[in-house]
């Protein structure tokens, strides 16, 4: 044999598609024995081999490309998901810190921080004074004036005999300066102290001072106690602190 | 090939976490589900599933985990070859192929892998419905809009002579 024809071409590759029935294999493997034959039914084969690499690596570029793109969707998926849990649960911590603070009791300092100021210097207002000589009372309370109130409570402890209208000041500058004990003893003098001038102002710090020590017992019965007076002169203030 | 894409995406992701317990290496997982993918392909193409479509994923799972655990056999007999002193006196056993062997179908293989991708689209495709999904010629007529079968036979031809020329050029 020296060249091939249109029927072994066929036969070739009908052997490859493995539609040969048994004569034609057998006529198949006789052809074999021809050089020329055999190196084309390599050819053939080694054709179909390379096609069938080149296409599954084809199709497989497709896969591989068909699953990055599902990667990223699903990246992004994973993404949008987080943002939305991370938004829910920003909008739902928002939301408990308003309801938490609006229906949050305030701590008793709170209370107390709401509801007190010093007591307002009515004997001699000295704000403005520039005078650098200033001694005993008139010191003490500019010192209390301008919210130097360890220095205050300095002064007032070396007056002698000041007068009782001063004690009110002595206490506020002694809460101010967080001498709680001394402050109450002072105001106890004071309250129970018909004739005083600030007696009433006296409760009302006692009270005040009640709630910040966390003497609660004290400070209600206090509280209690300026709100059965409707003339007291705290009796407005005391009706908002029981609020 | 892109009609199979849904049933790629359909299964994907499950197929991954079926194949979990043979190996925690995605990649190699996510390769046997490609390589089944494609199987299933030809299979499909030449007819020869006949199941019903409920069991196509079993089918396509069963390739796959075949195919994934030839794949991770092969990889410890390679790292045992490998981390013996017998691997180079085994060497000599592999097959070789003989570079001027032209009855050996690789050599011709290796030949055809240089140039086939020189080859025009048109050409790519008539051999590839021919040789790689077994179409018949009335098929590839159909499939690819030529006018007889006879045209279909002489494109298939100058194709494969324009293959040889390749081949001869390089």
């Amino acid at each position: 044999m020296k060249d091939l024809n249109d029927h072994h071409i066929s036969l070739i590759e009908r052997h490859l598609r493995q539609e040969l029935n048994i004569e034609e294999e057998a006529n198949f493997e006789k052809l074999l024995v021809h050089d020329v034959f055999r190196k084309e039914v390599a050819f053939r084969k080694g054709l179909q081999s390379s096609i069938e690499a080149f296409s599954d690596d084809k199709l497989n570029k497709l896969l591989v490309a068909e699953s990055q793109s599902m990667d990223a969707a699903l990246q992004k998926n994973k993404f949008k998901k987080y943002a939305i849990w991370i938004a829910i649960t920003l909008v739902l911590s928002f939301l408990t810190y308003l309801i938490y603070s609006r229906y949050q009791k305030p701590s008793q300092d709170d209370i107390f921080i709401a509801h007190y100021e010093p007591f307002p210097n009515l004997i001699a207002p000295t704000q403005r004074s520039t005078d650098t000589t200033l001694k005993g009372l008139e010191l003490a309370l500019y010192a209390y004036d301008n919210g130097l109130y360890e220095q205050a409570v300095s002064v007032f402890d070396t007056l002698s005999s000041p007068p009782s209208e001063a004690i009110i000041y002595h206490a506020i500058a002694c809460i101010e300066i967080e001498q709680y004990d001394r402050a109450e003893q002072m105001l106890i003098t004071l309250s129970t102290d018909k004739s005083a001038k600030y007696r009433q102002a006296a409760e009302w710090y006692l009270c005040l001072l009640a709630l910040k020590t966390g003497d609660l017992d004290k400070y209600n019965s206090i509280l209690a106690n300026i709100i059965s007076n409707l003339n007291h002169k705290y009796y407005q203030k005391a009706i908002e602190l029981k609020q | 090939m892109s009609g199979m894409l849904p049933l790629y995406r359909a299964h994907r992701d499950s197929y991954l976490a079926f194949t979990r317990k043979y190996t925690s290496d995605r990649d190699v997982r996510l390769q046997s589900y490609n390589d089944a993918i494609i199987k299933l392909y030809k299979v499909i193409i030449r007819n020869k599933f006949n199941s019903e479509e409920s069991q196509i994923k079993t089918y396509l799972f069963n390739l796959g985990k075949n195919n994934l655990i030839n794949k991770i056999d092969k990889q410890k007999s390679y790292t045992k070859r490998f981390s013996t002193d017998t691997y180079l006196a085994s060497y000599g056993d592999d097959e070789i192929i003989s570079n001027d062997d032209s009855t050996n179908h690789l050599y011709w293989k290796s030949k055809i892998d240089q140039v086939f991708h020189l080859l025009g689209e048109k050409c790519q495709q008539i051999l590839i419905h021919f040789y790689h999904e077994g179409l018949d010629a009335d098929e590839i007529k159909a499939y690819m809009e030529y006018d007889s079968v006879n045209v279909v036979y002489s494109a298939k031809s100058r194709c494969v002579n324009k293959l040889r020329q390749l081949i001869t050029d390089n």
